[in-house]
């Protein structure tokens, strides 16, 4: 039951990351490669609060929330101007130093030892009990996140987002100011990952920084490949599937050095089969191309 | 603080129930052993040889010779891939699905992830990580000296040899930091002088930048930290490509690695290190037929720790985890892969390093 | 201050090996517009290959580099043919491709670590042969790679601008939809610039293994690393790419002068980012990294 209740609060904090990616690289066509790092910011954010001042869920959250927009800000004003190749390796570029930051600012992070004994999640007094407690309130805010993101995307902003990604010149022509949208959307999808930070610094009671290296990154465009850019269902979907997949494993009995090896691989191969016979994933609505 | 009211109390007592790990009062039950290791990455085949196959190999020998009590012991090996968030979701797998007795388990991340949920649940972890934090837990234990342990082992020997100009080069790890912080308070202790010290990224290839910075302090004793037989080969030759050779080189015992002197040759030579003491009769009697290779510090250790809580289990004569942990904790007279071991009372490992040297040619000697 | 100029020397002999990589990235994505991260795997394959010629099959040096080249060429071509030819055949786009070879990669690492292990599988052991300048050090194999960089890459200037491929290569990069006008066929050029830029990933793979060996992992890295240089460089311009490679490299190691060097990545990356900011064409670049709206 507990192994269940886990593996469900994993999709759910996946399911945000990659939601908050299907805005940023589905809608707006933006190959974020900084999304593990912004949830980091996030995650080591509130956590530091938590841990050190005694604050609760909600302030910590806003903690979080500002520092990762500040720096989400930062990034976007450097790389929003790159080619589109490029914005790829400005993103590269800006992990990294967060990465480095994460592991030699030792007094807000601890370094590479981590911050362990996180406090478990407590709302206005009330704490929210590891397990089953703790899975329903992040499926609320799950749907809350996803609820904003359909209220955004079918808001004129969504439109604007996808004419950008389409054709960026016509886009300007008509009046749209591509740079500050493109701002605006990688602002609010780095915010919905510090709220799947904190989420999972509530949930382990621990983080360190190869939480946050460029797999995870890579991961995360896997789900929403799978799943299907541009739609909800997917991003509900996708980590569903990388999640439960890899689990499932387990189950089969097969054994050695070697399975995470032939899972890794799988991927590599789902991913160019997904980009050959189904762009659009099982239940998107765009293809990437 | 009120905990969340309503369907949330009932989801947590069916949790509860289900969760049960206490096995249940019969003779023929099999005592499970839940591996939560690496098996996947950079260090997967290195952790193979010298973590999983060595603990299994335990698992193996305590059933060929009965068993704990008659029954027998099964080994169940998961993946952790080094990190937290999967640490902690076969951390679950193993306690609910399994309902394993133990969970031995590493790295640092993955451990860190374990023991909130193994305390919840009322069983026992051992580790060979360094982190201290799990020795502060009341379900932890530490079958791995400590990392400031392990930097004072360093410190000793620098001190014995009176040098006066020393260089550290450490890797970004949790265990190295630690042991190279403690290192340096210890140096700084005995008045003795700190003249350069170096950081770098784990999995890097290039120590160039930091070894010409270390060449020009011109130290006489160098500590290169890592925790990986091919990056000290990489280290070593990036050495002598700089000319630089100091006159006394100390690390830790991964220099005997085969991968070492595969890529460094006999750059090695003469090298110093701290090691677990493997008892080379146990290595040639036990290990080394059924393996083909010889037992280093982390397999000894890992092989230990899994024969003697099996031991303790068996002496203990009952299921309780906590007395059986107890019994663990100050289980005299054990005899093992380390020779005479164990945690004299403590969560922790009373194991001590000694310095042993690379022969020229091959093998390594004690220096007394 | 000789300090200062072994770090110098130290990142220009690690600049030469990236540039190799550079060059070949940058060719490929001039001419196909590919963002070829499946680039790192054909490191990594040349590399196994190398070894395995040299240190298995025991060949000797001057038929192991050119079989290894050979090989990694051909490696290059069933990429394009069996990856990037059929998925632009269902009219995917760059970022299609690009996630394509992104899963190759993924792919070619694990199945190496599969079949070879994950340790580093090494040809020779031991220190190289050392020249002293002063108070400076250089090895023979740092010399080597300098060399070959330059060399290689004024043939390769040299083919592509004399011979007719080479300019239907140029012409490609230049004017896509122009030149299938001229009668430049597009899929045959894609596949001999994939060969070309695979012969020079292959060469830096040789220079890397003979040194350090081989291991699962090796491209990954070093992949990202030239697609900074080419960056830094500017994009569509080969020079760039190969002095943008040198800097990089020469980059990484200051990054440690007067510094504390566990910061070494952070102000490598930070100095990229402030750079990129400042001057996002590149060094060479005019204004083609930045984006027209």
């Amino acid at each position: 039951m507990g192994y269940l209740v886990t593996l469900l609060t994993i999709i759910c904090i996946y399911t945000m990351l990659t939601a908050s990616m299907d805005l940023i690289l589905g809608y707006a066509g933006l190959f974020s490669f900084v999304h593990a790092a912004l949830c980091g910011v996030g995650a080591y954010s509130a956590a530091f609060v938590m841990l050190k001042l005694g604050w609760g869920f909600v302030p910590s959250a806003l903690v979080a929330f500002a520092a990762t927009a500040l720096v989400a800000q930062a990034t976007a004003m450097i790389t929003v101007r790159l080619d589109e190749h490029y914005f790829i390796l400005g993103t590269f570029c800006v992990g990294n130093v967060i990465l480095s930051i994460f592991e030699n600012w030792t007094d807000v992070t601890n370094g590479t030892s981590g911050l362990y004994g996180i406090p478990v999640a407590s709302l206005f007094g009330w704490t929210i009990a590891p397990g089953a407690p703790y899975l329903v309130f992040c499926v609320a805010l799950t749907a809350m996140v996803l609820a904003v993101k359909w209220r955004l995307v079918s808001a004129p902003f969504g439109i604007a987002l996808q004419a950008i990604r389409e054709d960026e010149i016509v886009a300007a022509v008509l009046g749209h100011h591509v740079r500050h949208v493109r701002t605006v959307v990688f602002v609010i999808g780095a915010a919905m990952t510090a709220l799947a930070g904190v989420l999972l610094a509530c949930y382990l009671r621990y983080l360190d920084p190869t939480s946050f290296d460029f797999p995870f990154t890579i991961l995360i465009w896997a789900a929403l490949f799978v799943g299907g850019s541009v739609g909800t269902v997917g991003t509900v979907v996708g980590p569903a599937i990388l999640v439960l997949f890899p689990e499932a494993l387990r189950f089969v009995g097969l054994s050695g050095p070697h399975v995470a090896n032939v899972q890794q691989a799988l991927y590599g191969i789902l991913l160019i089969l997904l980009m050959m016979f189904r762009p659009q994933g099982f239940f998107g609505h765009h293809s990437v191309r | 603080m009120k905990i969340m009211t309503g369907s949330g109390i009932a989801l947590c007592v069916v949790a509860a129930l289900s969760t049960t790990t206490i096995a249940a009062a019969e003779d023929t039950t099999p005592i499970k052993i839940g591996l939560s290791q690496i098996a996947s990455g950079v260090a997967a085949d290195y952790w193979s040889r010298q973590v999983n196959k060595p603990a299994l190999l335990a698992i193996d020998d305590a059933n060929k010779n009965g068993g704990v009590n008659g029954r027998k012991v099964v080994g169940i090996l998961e993946d952790n891939q080094g990190l937290a968030t999967t640490g902690a979701a076969v951390a679950h797998k193993l306690i609910e699905i399994d309902h394993v007795n133990m969970i031995f388990v590493a790295p640092t991340p993955a451990v860190l992830a374990t023991l909130p949920i193994a305390e919840t649940a009322e069983v026992p972890v051992i580790s060979t990580s360094i982190s201290p934090k799990v020795a502060q837990s009341p379900w932890g234990a530490l079958a791995q000296p400590p990392a400031d342990r392990q930097g004072e082992a360093y410190a000793k020997f620098v001190i014995a040899h009176h040098f006066q100009r020393v260089a550290d080069l450490t890797g970004q790890s949790d265990s190295d930091t630690i042991a190279s912080n403690a290192f340096k308070s210890a140096l700084t202790k005995a008045g003795i002088k700190i003249v350069d010290a170096e950081t770098y990224e784990v999995n890097a290839q290039d120590f160039t930048a930091q070894l010409t910075k270390i060449r020009a302090s011109n130290p006489d004793c160098f500590l290169i930290q890592s925790l990986s037989g091919a990056t000290y080969g990489f280290i070593l030759k990036q050495m002598a490509q700089l000319g630089f050779r100091p006159p006394t080189i100390l690390t830790y015992y991964q220099i005997a690695d085969p991968q070492t002197r595969k890529l460094a040759g006999d750059l090695v030579d003469g090298v110093y290190f701290i090691e677990i003491p493997v008892d080379p009769e146990w290595n040639a009697r036990v290990f080394r037929p059924r393996m083909g290779y010889d037992a280093d510090g982390n397999g000894a250790l890992a092989y230990d720790a899994i024969a003697l809580y099996l031991d303790a289990y068996a002496k203990s004569g009952t299921d309780d985890p906590k007395k059986i942990r107890e019994t663990m904790l100050n289980y005299q007279g054990y005899k093992g892969a380390v020779g005479a071991w164990g945690y004299n009372g403590q969560p922790v490992t009373q194991v001590q390093y000694r310095v042993s040297r690379m022969k020229p040619g091959g093998g390594t000697e004690v220096v007394p | 201050m000789s300090e200062l100029a072994q770090l110098v020397l130290n990142g220009l002999a690690n600049g030469a090996v990236y540039a190799l990589m550079a060059v070949g990235f940058a060719i490929v994505f001039n001419a196909t517009h590919v963002f070829h991260l499946a680039h790192g795997a054909v490191l990594t394959f040349a590399a196994y290959c190398f070894y395995l010629l040299v240190a298995v099959a025991g060949l000797n040096l001057y038929l192991a580099v050119p079989a290894t080249v050979a090989l990694s060429a051909l490696f290059g071509c069933f990429i394009e043919l069996g990856i990037y030819a059929p998925l632009r055949a269902r009219g995917a786009g760059s970022a299609g491709l690009m996630i394509a070879s992104l899963g190759f990669l993924l792919l070619c690492q694990n199945i190496f670590a599969i079949v070879f292990s994950t340790d580093v599988l090494t040809i020779r052991s031991g220190g190289l042969a050392i020249f002293e300048l002063g108070p400076l050090t250089v090895t023979s194999l740092h010399l080597a790679d300098g060399v070959v960089a330059i060399v290689v890459f004024l043939a390769l200037q040299a083919f592509l601008t004399r011979t007719q491929h080479g300019r239907a290569i140029r012409a490609l990069a230049d004017n896509p939809q122009l030149a299938p006008v001229v009668g430049i066929e597009a899929r045959r050029t894609y596949v001999m610039v994939m060969a070309i830029g695979s012969g020079l990933a292959s060469i830096a793979a040789v220079l890397l293994t003979w040194d350090l060996g081989v291991q699962p992992a090796m491209g990954f890295l070093i992949v990202f690393f030239s697609a900074v240089a080419v960056a830094i460089g500017g994009h569509g311009y080969l020079p760039g790419a190969l002095v943008g490679a040198f800097v990089f490299g020469v980059l990484q190691q200051l990054a440690t002068w007067q510094l504390d060097s566990r910061w070494q990545n952070g102000v490598t990356f930070a100095a990229v980012l402030v750079f990129l900011a400042l001057r996002p064409q590149g060094i060479f670049g005019a204004r083609l990294n930045v984006r027209k709206a």
